[in-house]
């Protein structure tokens, strides 16, 4: 079972268990583990969150799968989205960690785990000088302060519109500056 | 990898932003989590997104200020007084040093503009128009971290403060860092 292997065939191997099953799991993890992790830190906008989510998630989502509740790839991700959905809100009302889950799960998610992208300071506070004052602040109200983009708009006496066309022209920016070689972004 | 109709920049940014309607980031989210080929194109929406959120600006507000302190960041505060150039030893202790512009007579309804630059290389590091500040302490917070070795370690800071009808002239800054 290659990493490559469709859902399905994942899906199948989970399901009749055995060795061939455990890596099966491992590889589905692998896949979804970094997804599930933006999904979390979209809504949950904190790092050790997404990854309990992630945790959570898969747990379910491997349950499901070794039950054979969950066999064709197009109920795969529906099915994991309605946990995300799920496991986000009720993380969102509790304000609180998840639970943990068992030591086997967090071996087969530890493979999952997309690295944290560190940005260092000082390339991330250059790259903010490069763009003009006023997409400048967009991209800070919208993602420093986390303004909905009507109040970003109010505070710089700009249209919705306006701020969101300035917002992706920003962050496309700022993106590809971060990902210049050192000493290029300039 | 392919994706026979892969997510517009435009669109994940405006996901990312909480700025779609209800049932169009339902779609969004239920295709990212089936293709890999979008799911690292939002990955990419995300670092710089996730890079703003979590970073210190270059002048921070005092109660941004108590909001690390109480997340466990060790911070060390430098206090300084313009036209008296100050010597800095980066503490191997603390995870963000704070210099604290003071001497300023800062009302609550001031605008403050701040720029910092290099004293040799006049590379400018930060320029804000409408700067934060702490109008009990008469003071302006600078952030300053140990990656911004990578810059000019002698750095000028010229603050200038608008408030009421009259001009006063920029207070300036002078601080010599120095790294382990």
């Amino acid at each position: 079972m290659t990493a490559e292997a469709p859902d399905g065939a994942l899906l199948r191997e989970i399901h009749r268990g055995g060795p061939a099953g455990r890596e099966a799991e491992l590889a589905l993890c692998r896949r979804y583990g970094p997804r599930i992790r933006l999904y979390g830190l979209r809504h949950l906008r904190d790092e050790d969150r997404a990854r309990d989510l992630v945790q959570t998630v898969l747990l379910g989502v491997l349950q499901a799968a070794r039950e054979g509740r969950v066999r064709a790839p197009e109920q795969l991700v529906r099915f994991v989205l309605g946990t995300c959905r799920n496991v986000a809100l009720r993380t969102r009302q509790l304000e609180a960690r998840a639970e943990p889950v068992s030591d086997e799960v967090l071996a087969a998610a530890g493979g999952a785990e997309a690295p944290r992208d560190r940005v260092d300071a000082a390339v991330l506070l250059r790259c903010l000088s490069l763009l003009g004052e006023r997409a400048r602040r967009v991209v800070e109200l919208s993602f420093h302060e986390e303004l909905e983009s009507d109040e970003v708009a109010a505070r710089l006496e700009l249209t919705r519109g306006n701020v969101r066309v300035i917002r992706h022209r920003a962050l496309a920016a700022l993106r590809a500056c971060l990902d210049a070689p050192a000493g290029e972004a300039r | 990898m392919s994706c026979p109709s892969p997510i517009a920049w435009e669109t994940l940014v405006d996901w990312w932003a909480g700025d779609l309607e209800e049932q169009e980031a339902l779609a969004v989210e239920e295709h990212l989590l089936g293709c890999d080929l979008c799911a690292r194109e939002v990955s990419r929406v995300a670092g710089a997104a996730e890079a703003l959120r979590t970073m210190v600006p270059p002048v921070v507000r005092p109660e941004k200020l108590r909001s690390l302190a109480e997340a466990g960041v060790r911070i060390f505060e430098n206090p300084v007084l313009p036209g008296h150039p100050s010597t800095f030893h980066f503490p191997g202790t603390a995870d963000l040093v704070i210099h604290v512009l003071g001497g300023l007579q800062l009302g609550k309804d001031a605008r403050v503009e701040v720029t910092i630059r290099g004293e040799n290389t006049g590379q400018v590091y930060g320029q804000l128009e409408d700067a934060p500040f702490d109008a009990e302490r008469g003071a302006v917070l600078v952030a300053c971290q140990r990656d911004y070795a990578r810059f000019d370690h002698d750095v000028v800071a010229e603050v200038r403060v608008h408030d009421g009808p009259r001009k006063r002239p920029p207070a300036r800054y002078t601080i010599h860092h120095h790294f382990d």
